[in-house]
């Protein structure tokens, strides 16, 4: 108990000295990584939220189904029955000619079957699919069905839509990607420049029997507190933002709905987690080839 | 205690540093190290504290071969040794007082150990009463004091100074190896590389003279000066 307590006395003041001997980079480092942490924060936000709406359009989208106007009674349970052998479909709702017309007039509130010879409106199947991305392929697998005189889901609309938000998408993930990188690089980069300022330090503690960990795990630490401090800045004030801007979405556009910020939390504590990995790996590595030369007398 | 058996070093631009060096100090000993600039007193240190491995030969320190020592093993070894520079290696911004603790610092050594230890070392350097003082604070002598007190708070075996009186003036030089001398009588091996002649002779103690990274001679100090 008096060793941990040792330790961890020894590991506190050595993280402190660490820092205040280097407060200047440390603070610039903190702004950086919590300014790249931020614009992180809003490309995520941005992207999410796309995702959201396409996903949102297209699970509103039903395939319409129009079946030839001579089919009737065993034929249309035929169409049918072949409709639910097709994978990835999730709900079927037939509507027949007469009760479209039906449901016309009552929408319009007005009788035009009296004065129609013939009801010119098709049978007609409504279908959903589970996956929007395979609409296509049951699209495809529909039209072969016999007794179906032609299907419209609003392909072209479908496919810009989802041309336009896969190549949004791709730029999205690739500014994530390098901003990601550009903090890990930011704070090993910090961690490399304070041993450099305290090389003499290290040279001494080296040279008296520190072991490598006493060394090292301080180091690590500094990092692990500007990933964490800045994550938090970068995160409650986005955080803060994007609560003010859904409400306004709320009030002015409700239309569009946007992601509800808890969904945030999730993410920030995947980007903790991943980062904290990384920054060990990355600071030790770099500490370890540091202590490598030293122990080489380089 | 420490013995060089057939060591040789080359640094890597392939300058020959030592060449084929024997020989063995015993526990107790207090050894100067002679010889001019280049002819290999620091890297003779240096293979000592282990900062380089011998390109051949072997190194035993209380019988055990120093360059099989793992990197892990290093730290801990080290601790066995005190080490006095001639620029003193001291950190400016910790007052004497933690200067002195910071080998034990680093090892570990619970808070009232390490206050009982240093007020022990800052006594018999003479440096007690200056424990709060910072470094630029003192004058050279004083800080080489200091970086001695530092080297013995962990109560090495040996205690290896490479040229520490370089940086000092005559007075300060002599009170620095009067310091140093006492750790010896203390039981703690000494090893000292110097240019001054002057206290090699008046302090009369095993003298070994390198030259060009030879082992030129090995005596006591009589025999020495007769050569």
């Amino acid at each position: 108990m008096k060793y941990l307590e040792t330790i961890l006395i020894s590991f506190t003041r050595e993280v402190i000295n660490s820092i205040s001997k280097n407060l200047g980079m440390f603070f610039s480092a903190l702004t950086t990584t919590s300014l790249s942490f931020l614009v992180l924060y809003l490309l995520l936000i941005f992207y999410f939220n796309i995702e959201n709406i396409q996903k949102k359009i297209i699970n509103q989208l039903t395939i319409h189904v129009y079946l030839d106007k001579d089919i009737k009674g065993e034929k249309v349970r035929e169409v049918i029955y072949q409709l639910e052998r097709i994978n990835d479909i999730v709900s079927i709702q037939y509507i027949s000619s007469s009760e479209a017309l039906r449901r016309i007039e009552k929408e319009l509130n007005i009788d035009i079957s009296k004065d129609l010879v013939v009801n010119p409106l098709p049978n007609i199947v409504y279908v959903k699919v589970g996956d929007p991305r395979k609409i296509d392929d049951v699209a495809n697998n529909i039209k072969k069905i016999k007794g179906v005189k032609e299907i419209d889901y609003w392909q072209e609309y479908v496919k810009n839509l989802s041309k336009i938000i896969d190549i949004l998408n791709k730029i999205f993930i690739f500014l994530i990607v390098l901003l990601s990188f550009g903090i890990l690089t930011i704070i090993s980069n910090t961690v490399k420049m304070t041993i450099l300022a305290r090389r003499n330090e290290i040279r001494i503690m080296h040279l008296v029997g520190a072991p490598n960990w006493f060394i090292k795990y301080p180091l690590i630490t500094e990092g692990i507190i500007i990933l964490f401090l800045s994550n938090f800045f970068a995160f409650y004030f986005v955080k803060i933002f994007y609560n003010v801007f859904s409400n306004w979405i709320f009030s002015n556009a409700s239309f569009i709905s946007l992601i509800p910020s808890d969904f945030f939390n999730t993410i920030r504590n995947y980007i903790i987690l991943i980062s904290f990995i990384l920054i060990i790996f990355m600071t030790s590595n770099t500490i370890e080839k540091y202590l490598k030369k030293l122990a080489q007398g380089e | 205690m420490l013995e060089f058996q057939e060591v040789s070093y080359i640094y890597p631009n392939g300058h020959r540093a030592l060449s084929n060096i024997n020989l063995l100090i015993e526990k107790g000993e207090f050894v100067f190290l002679v010889g001019h600039t280049g002819a290999g007193k620091t890297t003779f240190l240096k293979l000592i504290y282990r900062e380089i491995l011998p390109t051949t030969g072997k190194i035993f320190f209380e019988n055990q071969d120093i360059s099989l020592l793992t990197p892990k093993q290093v730290p801990y070894y080290r601790r066995r040794l005190g080490i006095v520079f001639q620029d003193f290696k001291l950190l400016n911004y910790k007052t004497v007082f933690y200067n002195v603790s910071y080998p034990l610092e680093v090892t570990l050594v619970p808070f009232n150990e390490t206050i009982r230890r240093v007020m022990k070392v800052l006594k018999i350097v003479g440096l007690l009463e200056k424990r709060n003082f910072y470094p630029d604070e003192l004058s050279g002598g004083e800080q080489q004091q200091v970086s001695i007190a530092r080297a013995i708070v962990n109560n090495p075996s040996i205690l290896i100074a490479d040229e520490p009186t370089g940086n000092l003036d005559e007075k300060s030089a002599y009170k620095v190896m009067d310091i140093i001398q006492e750790i010896n009588n203390m039981g703690t091996t000494v090893i000292v590389s110097t240019h001054n002649l002057e206290i090699v002779r008046k302090l009369n103690k095993r003298v070994i003279h390198l030259e060009n990274g030879y082992l030129k001679n090995d005596s006591k100090i009589k025999e020495y000066f007769v050569l």
